[in-house]
């Protein structure tokens, strides 16, 4: 089955991810106002200087007006793609400057900045210079996962910092602008779709365990707990999980068990009998070596991991029911597969889409998203010429399940955000969850210990 | 099959695996500073299993034999063996 359906050359055909992320974000709009956006951190020993930053903005602006770029349908096709504006006219990438009297301020309204609601829909970035009293200060950028994902949000800030170091051709040149519909590739497109089709049937055959969504069909604001590990405890966990994956570099089940154990330890209703835990998840699929030319849209898919809830709560008996759900996943291709039949979705439009995505598992989409990033897409350690003390995401938290549990990477340590939506949980249960997620990534290091001790 | 026979199935799924130009891996290339994360490290096991006839997931690997791709063609020829 190879043909070819015409389409115009030199265009930004969005992907099968991209597109789900396109529906992820009329959800959004539809149920809580917000959109598919996500929101970066970065803690700053001191304070840019703001017009240096504005016109490095202001620059990109000018010189990849793909930023003010919104989805289109080419019409000979039916496939969605990023329309370009010739010139970004008058529009520019907005960078708000407010004062905060201490880290707690801060971080409220930078909570605020990206659970703002009704924001145009073609803005796809938005900054947010926060100056703290004692003369540290926080950026936080507000991304839409239509445009950029994780690591891109994080490149582009670094395209920030080379744009005012002179770099910005030599970087922007580098970017890739158009991508083919791969409206040829059908055989692979159907045959992803039914591997794809048998694993959630597999999947659906048992209710998944998660939270109650609030009663209103409309949704609140998201909240955030963080916590981070230390440069110490995170080669420690590193080496619990090669330990739990057989001494191979592998980090995501261990840390999905434990997400699992946290949020066990944090809900402790038991789960009714014949349920699962399920975790979405995302897999990269970014290309070694061109993190200028993936700087934009989604290069990521996903893995669905599932831990029976009659899994004993022990984090050996967990780590090995994710290992081995995320090891048969790998084995049947599931991320590939996945990204080859969401191409096929393209063709409806995104409210259906959702429509179908959301009927999965009788609307219990998952337990909880989560993300575990082990690389970063920035990796220097200032910005603008000051010291960066951090670096970290806190996503939106969308519904269902309205959690969403992100570790990141900077700096050779892992910080945790916990996103909740409000309703879903109160503050003191995201506490503990999180204090459990963070004791379990170092347990197993004493379990083991322990165990050497004892004998 | 020999430790060289695996030694170049290795090196050719790597340098598939992250869309190196043929000759960039060699034997003695450390592999950690590759940048391979977890899900091509599978992918990785996953390709050399079904080509060496190997349970590596089951067996498993230690760190040692990850250095180089000498090292795990190596191990991976000892785990063949067992």
């Amino acid at each position: 089955m190879r043909f070819s359906l015409p389409y115009r050359r030199g265009r930004r055909y969005l992907s099968g991810i991209d597109w789900s992320m396109a529906g992820l974000h009329y959800h959004a709009r539809q149920t809580s106002h917000t959109g598919s956006y996500s929101l970066v951190v970065m803690e700053l020993n001191g304070l840019p200087d703001a017009a240096v930053f504005r016109d490095a903005l202001n620059q990109i602006s000018a010189r990849l007006p793909m930023v003010h770029g919104w989805t289109k349908r080419d019409f000979r096709n039916l496939a969605p793609y990023w329309h370009i504006p010739k010139s970004p006219g008058r529009a520019n990438i907005p960078l708000t400057i407010v004062d905060a009297s201490d880290d707690a301020t801060a971080d409220r309204l930078l909570s605020d900045h990206v659970n703002a609601t009704n924001r145009p829909d073609r803005e796809h970035l938005n900054f947010l210079l926060v100056r703290i009293a004692d003369g540290t200060s926080r950026i936080g950028v507000v991304f839409d996962h239509r445009m950029l994902d994780a690591i891109g949000a994080e490149t582009f800030l670094r395209l920030i910092d080379l744009t005012v170091s002179g770099q910005l051709e030599e970087y922007a040149s580098k970017v890739k602008q158009e991508e083919p519909p791969h409206l040829d590739v059908w055989e692979k497109q159907f045959a992803g779709g039914k591997t794809v089709f048998r694993r959630m049937k597999m999947i659906g055959q048992r209710d998944v365990c998660a939270m109650a969504m609030p009663p209103a069909g409309r949704f609140g604001r998201v909240h955030f707990a963080h916590e981070h590990l230390t440069t110490a405890e995170t080669t420690h966990f590193l080496e619990t999980a090669s330990e739990e994956c057989g001494g191979m570099p592998i980090v995501l089940p261990s840390a999905a068990a434990r997400a699992v154990y946290a949020m066990r330890a944090a809900v402790p209703n038991p789960p009714l009998p014949g349920t699962q835990h399920t975790l979405f998840t995302t897999a990269s699929m970014r290309t070694n070596d061109q993190q200028w030319e993936q700087l934009f849209f989604n290069h990521f898919s996903f893995l669905l991991l599932t831990v029976g809830t009659e899994v004993p709560q022990s984090l050996p008996d967990l780590a090995t029911a994710t290992r081995d759900s995320f090891f048969d996943q790998m084995k049947e291709q599931i991320p590939q597969s996945l990204a080859d039949a969401a191409a096929l979705s393209r063709v409806s439009p995104r409210w259906l889409n959702q429509r179908f995505n959301y009927s999965m598992f009788k609307g219990r989409v998952c337990s909880l998203y989560f993300a575990c990033l082990r690389d970063g897409g920035y990796k220097t350690d200032t910005f603008l010429g000051v010291p960066i003390a951090n670096l970290y995401h806190k996503p939106l938290a969308f519904g269902p399940p309205g959690l969403n549990l992100c570790m990141t990477t900077f700096g050779g340590r892992f910080n945790l955000v916990l996103s909740y939506l409000e309703g879903v949980m109160n503050d003191t249960t995201a506490a503990t969850l999180m204090r459990t997620f963070k004791a379990a990534l170092l347990r197993q290091d004493v379990e083991r210990h322990d165990a050497k001790n004892a004998k | 099959m020999t430790v060289d026979d695996i030694q170049q199935i290795l090196i050719n799924e790597i340098q598939t695996l992250l869309a190196l130009k043929p000759g960039s891996v060699t034997a003695e290339t450390a592999l950690p500073t590759l940048g391979i994360d977890s899900l091509k490290f599978v992918s990785l096991v996953l390709a050399i299993e079904k080509q060496c006839n190997v349970h590596l997931m089951k067996k498993g690997l230690k760190p040692a034999d990850m250095a180089t791709a000498l090292a795990m063609a190596t191990a991976i020829h000892a785990r063949q063996a067992e």
